[in-house]
């Protein structure tokens, strides 16, 4: 239940491959600039370190749907890009017949009124609604899920949890590399230059600070 | 059944049994043996088309079936033949009641019935004939298969056909007043027509106990019944393909799949299912089940993956959980992302492209022993940090790494929770170091 090796680093490669290109490094970005094209250097690092699953191209397909971010990821993926967006039958896009899909959501809406009905709501019922809610939930977290049925569904989920822990690990191990290597280079600084550094960043950290706590309540959900 | 075009049958033979039915008791035997032997068997082969040697061979009742059947065969076919061919199937009902009258009385009555009218033998006497092999082995099946109602209903049928037989060969022994007599008959014997095993036992009880005219007869009826068993070899293997096919069609199914898993490399999308007690078969509810163990499946794999789901039961609770561990990761990615966006513009592309295969090397191959890599870097800082105060603040700063080098590497075990109470002390950790550093210089 681990990323493998191979994987770790790939998704090393591709991720610095992703900064060097969004140019993060750059100081003119904002710092809300530099963090979503951190965040999505990370995610196309992540989905083509993975290769070909269903949620990798889910992933890749929500990603360009955003514009601005649709320059950077032909770059970064080259000739894969056209590939993975391209809406491919049978594994993430279904293509739905209107008619069926009103029908359904006919049948859909009675049931929802059967359930408010007060009388005769079974246990039995209410658990495989909880169950459903759940699902739905699931499938709107899984990129590329609202296709997937329960068991590809599960599957999936599984795959993308096991990716995105290694991607949180990794990035967490880069992050102490990066501060290590810029201590190092700090230290090569004079010291009113440093202590200046350091001021920004405790401002820094401050404002880090107060998003968090901004953050925390919205994880806590 | 028994309206297949008659042939014409020779009279020599007729004859022949009406000269030995004329004989005495001694020679009954013989002359049993012989109708038994030869007539059937001209029969036979004068009437290849008839059914009668199918059923005959198909019903443990059959000798005597197969006897009324010769019997009643003969009339119909004689249609014109002289009264007296008519004695000969008689000799065989008589010898065919004498059996019967073992069994009830209704036989014994109907055949005195029938004695005292031809003057022929007593009952006794025809039983005793009756004992002849050729009986014994017909009567063989019948007493031990046939149960007592079906006996006395034969009994009964027999009576009554005797009855018609007899209002008919003394009336008037013409072809279309048996020719009356006939169809109840066959009918009769088309409701009584018995599995077919049986048959083939007394076929060869026949054959073992009359040694060569009956094993002949046996030959002949086999050729004959390969014959009239063309339609009925036609069938058979249809009626199997059809048992096969309609009553599990799943069955065939399997089966080939069987033979195909045989050979040497088996399918893998073959997954083998199998009904506990008191679950449907069907192969909806069967492919049902293997789509829910698959997911349950899955699900225990998830289960160990998540941290903290392997104490709930219950798929919604374990969902939630699922659902609360993916979004704790995805806002995780986010938050460092965050992280490494405060910390990357004081690198420039240069020092990156400089450190990156080294810290990928590092964290890509001793990652999983963290303490490895953080002396590493301890070494170097200490290196390049000769100045006292300095290597203290180092030294703070190295102890906050490594800090968060541990925790860092420490799986996240309790879910967002702890990953952000642990974030929250690597936070704090941070601004100490910070504070520290501010105290230490000033």
């Amino acid at each position: 239940m681990q990323a493998t090796k191979s994987f770790e680093r790939a998704f090393l490669k591709h991720l610095l491959r992703g900064f060097r290109l969004s140019a993060v490094s750059y100081k003119s970005m904002s710092l809300q600039e530099r963090k979503s094209a951190i965040k999505l250097s990370a995610d196309v690092a992540m989905a083509s370190a993975r290769g070909s699953r269903k949620w990798t191209r889910g992933l890749i397909t929500k990603l360009s749907k955003e514009d601005d971010h649709r320059s950077f990821l032909r770059l970064i993926l080259g000739t894969e890009y056209e590939r993975l967006t391209k809406p491919c039958h049978g594994s993430w896009k279904i293509p739905r017949s209107k008619k069926i899909v009103r029908r359904s959501l006919r049948v859909c809406s009675r049931r929802k009124n059967n359930l408010r009905a007060p009388h005769g709501v079974k246990s039995s019922v209410l658990a495989r609604t909880l169950v459903e809610k759940r699902t739905h939930a699931l499938k709107r977290l899984v990129p590329g899920g609202e296709s997937l049925d329960g068991y590809s569904l599960l599957d999936e989920a599984l795959d993308y949890v096991i990716s995105l822990r290694a991607q949180v690990d990794l990035m967490q191990k880069l992050l102490t590399t990066f501060e290590a290597s810029k201590l190092s280079a700090l230290s090569k600084c004079t010291l009113p230059e440093r202590k200046a550094s350091f001021v920004g960043e405790a401002g820094i950290h401050q404002q880090k600070l107060t998003e968090k706590a901004q953050l925390r309540p919205k994880l806590t959900l | 059944m028994y309206r297949g075009p008659p042939d014409q049958l020779p009279s020599c033979l007729l004859d022949l049994n009406w000269e030995q039915t004329m004989e005495s008791t001694g020679h009954f035997e013989a002359a049993l043996s012989s109708v038994d032997g030869m007539a059937v068997h001209k029969l036979v082969g004068g009437l290849p088309h008839s059914h009668h040697v199918g059923v005959r061979l198909n019903s443990p009742p059959r000798p005597y079936l197969s006897m009324a059947g010769h019997f009643l065969q003969p009339q119909q076919a004689m249609g014109g033949l002289p009264p007296s061919g008519t004695p000969m199937p008689l000799t065989h009902l008589d010898q065919f009641s004498a059996d019967l009258g073992r069994f009830s009385s209704f036989g014994g009555r109907n055949y005195g019935h029938l004695a005292t009218q031809f003057g022929f033998l007593d009952t006794q006497k025809l039983s005793r004939t009756a004992s002849s092999q050729s009986l014994q082995t017909s009567r063989l099946p019948v007493g031990r298969e046939i149960p007592a109602q079906n006996r006395l209903q034969l009994d009964v049928n027999n009576g009554e056909s005797m009855n018609a037989r007899e209002e008919s060969s003394v009336s008037d022994p013409t072809s279309r007043e048996v020719s009356l007599g006939a169809p109840a008959w066959s009918s009769e014997k088309k409701r009584k027509a018995p599995p077919k095993g049986k048959a083939k036992e007394v076929g060869l009880a026949n054959s073992a106990m009359d040694p060569p005219k009956v094993a002949e007869e046996d030959a002949k009826r086999c050729r004959s019944n390969e014959k009239n068993g063309n339609e009925d070899d036609a069938l058979k293997p249809k009626v199997e393909q059809n048992d096969g096919s309609s009553s599990n069609g799943n069955g065939g199914q399997k089966q080939g799949r069987n033979t195909a898993a045989k050979s040497p490399e088996p399918p893998k999308d073959y997954i083998h299912v199998r009904a506990r007690r008191g679950q449907a078969t069907d192969s909806h509810s069967l492919a049902e089940r293997v789509r829910r163990e698959k997911i349950s499946q899955r699900m225990k794999l998830l289960q160990d993956l998540v941290p903290g789901c392997n104490k709930v039961t219950g798929k919604a609770v374990m969902l939630d959980e699922i659902i609360n561990y993916v979004q704790s990761l995805q806002r995780q990615v986010e938050f460092l992302s965050m992280k490494l966006a405060t910390v990357n513009p004081h690198l420039d592309i240069d020092s990156l492209a400089n450190l990156l295969p080294k810290d990928m090397h590092q964290t890509c191959v001793y990652a999983p022993p963290p303490c490895v890599d953080h002396p590493q870097q301890g070494a170097s800082l200490h290196c390049v940090l000769p100045d006292g105060m300095e290597t203290q603040s180092a030294v703070n700063l190295l102890d906050s790494t490594f800090h968060q080098g541990l925790s860092t590497h420490q799986p996240f075990l309790d879910g967002f929770e702890s990953a952000s109470s642990q974030l929250g002390t690597f936070w704090e950790d941070d601004l100490q170091n910070i504070t520290h550093m501010d105290v230490g210089q000033n």
